[in-house]
């Protein structure tokens, strides 16, 4: 699915794009059901938390809520008082394992109501979210970290584990952050995911 | 052109010298969208005399031969003559008639020229944004020889011929920027100017598409990222501000919004190359 949102695009978007999810609300979970009779309990381990060393300065994947097979990614940015232009989240994951349900809007770059312009694709390929979201003219920065974004997975197995990871970190066509002129700011090991699991 | 016209119908009178001037390149005040096929607008100097009581418009297709009139008032110096031929080339003079109604014995000068032009469809009736020597053929009524057509400022003409009085070919540029005319976008009007200045148009035979290419405004082969950025930045531009950006503002139509954005959304994450 593809989603834009913003303020002035709100209803231009969900017309053309024919948003399956909730255009302008910021997607959602989608379908969360399935929990009860799946047998699939989800569970996401991150690869580094944000109390560890490891996030300073970088964006992590953190673990949100979960209920039965339905387990939240939030995507912390904790690059501090640094203005941001523009982030490209590249995420993969095995879609045998996970399947994407959503997202919802964090604060770290702003929301639509304010002007930042969400775009989600989840239709490149199978086990791929395309993530970009860009603040207003000018950037933001952020002084103590903060969620990008939240993107809710549905988990469809049990399963030891699958990786979740950016792809492409820090190229023009993958993961990176950009400042205002379009100028990647984010070093390759900025960039930390997790471990989906179903038991 | 300028021509002189003697009137002496009546003996003893002093003569009136009528000064007539009917221009072809007057043609041109003609607006496109007051024009209807089938018709030709003419018009002269008025003729400075107190016992002017109006003019009689004379036109037929041949030379010197004119079957047909129409009596206009001397307020007016300029008139259409409608419900013409296509294709024919029609023969214009005027006289200048008295209060008594008598017609000055000489014609003014004689111009000729088709009804005006009219396209109608052309074929292909669409291409993409940044497309070189894109051949098309038009379709329509009263071409001349030297019959020119015009897409708009934003697709080139690099040389084009009729082939007949309904049929004319085109060799066109649709530059990158182009603006896009599929829904909702306003649609493209095409002009014929025939040789002269007259001219008519249609709205809508040819429709510049958007060049999904574009989307990727950085050309780092992928759509999202700093293409997302670019547009921001230029966002709620227009052509001529500071921050307004022609490769964001990709439907062309002037402005940097959420048009280029549903554009962009549309394309997030396809690559290219």
């Amino acid at each position: 699915m593809k989603l834009v949102q913003g303020s002035r695009m709100a209803f231009l978007s969900c017309f053309l794009v024919l948003a399956l999810v909730n255009c302008g609300g910021g997607g959602g979970g989608g379908d969360s059901g399935g929990g009860a009779g799946s047998g699939v309990i989800a569970d996401f381990t991150a690869n580094c938390l944000n109390t560890d060393a490891c996030s300073n300065g970088a964006v992590t994947s953190q673990k949100g809520t979960a209920a039965n097979n339905v387990v939240e990614v939030q995507l912390w940015l904790n690059k501090l008082n640094t203005t941001i232009g523009e982030a490209q989240l590249d995420l993969a994951f095995d879609p045998t394992v996970a399947s994407y349900q959503g997202y919802t809007e964090g604060t770290a770059l702003g929301g639509s109501g304010g002007g930042t312009k969400y775009l989600v694709d989840d239709q490149q390929q199978p086990g791929e979210v395309l993530v970009d979201i860009a603040p207003p003219a000018g950037g933001k920065s952020i002084s103590s970290p903060a969620i990008m974004v939240k993107l809710t997975f549905k988990v469809l197995k049990v399963s030891g584990g699958s990786n979740f990871s950016f792809r492409n970190p820090d190229t023009l066509n993958g993961t990176a952050l950009f400042n205002t002129t379009g100028v990647i700011i984010l070093t390759i090991n900025g960039w930390t995911g997790g471990l989906f699991s179903g038991v | 052109m300028l021509s002189s016209i003697i009137k002496d119908s009546h003996p003893g009178r002093k003569a009136l010298r009528w000064i007539f001037w009917i221009g072809a390149t007057l043609l041109l005040i003609l607006l496109p969208s007051a024009v209807s096929a089938g018709t030709i607008k003419v018009a002269w100097d008025p003729v400075g005399d107190a016992d002017l009581a109006g003019y009689k418009v004379y036109y037929g297709t041949t030379s010197g031969l004119y079957t047909s009139s129409t009596t206009v008032a001397k307020e007016q110096t300029a008139t259409d003559l409608t419900n013409l031929q296509d294709c024919k080339v029609y023969y214009v003079a005027v006289k200048a008639v008295d209060a008594n109604g008598n017609e000055s014995q000489a014609f003014s000068n004689e111009i000729s020229g088709m009804s005006a032009p009219m396209p109608a469809t052309v074929s292909p009736n669409s291409a993409k944004q940044a497309t070189n020597n894109q051949l098309v053929t038009i379709s329509g009524t009263n071409f001349d020889t030297q019959a020119r057509p015009d897409f708009g400022p934003d697709i080139l003409v690099n040389s084009y011929a009729a082939t007949s009085c309904s049929q004319m070919t085109a060799n066109i540029t649709i530059t990158a920027a182009a603006r896009v005319n599929s829904a909702p976008s306003l649609p493209r009007l095409l002009t014929i100017i025939n040789q002269g200045g007259p001219q008519g148009s249609k709205s809508g035979p040819f429709t510049v598409l958007f060049n999904e290419l574009r989307a990727d405004i950085d050309k780092s082969g992928r759509v999202g990222g700093r293409d997302l950025l670019f547009w921001q930045n230029a966002f709620g531009s227009v052509s001529g501000d500071p921050n307004y950006n022609i490769d964001a503002d990709l439907n062309g139509d002037g402005t940097v919004d959420g048009a280029d954005l549903t554009l962009l959304a549309v394309w997030h994450g396809h690559i290219f190359f």
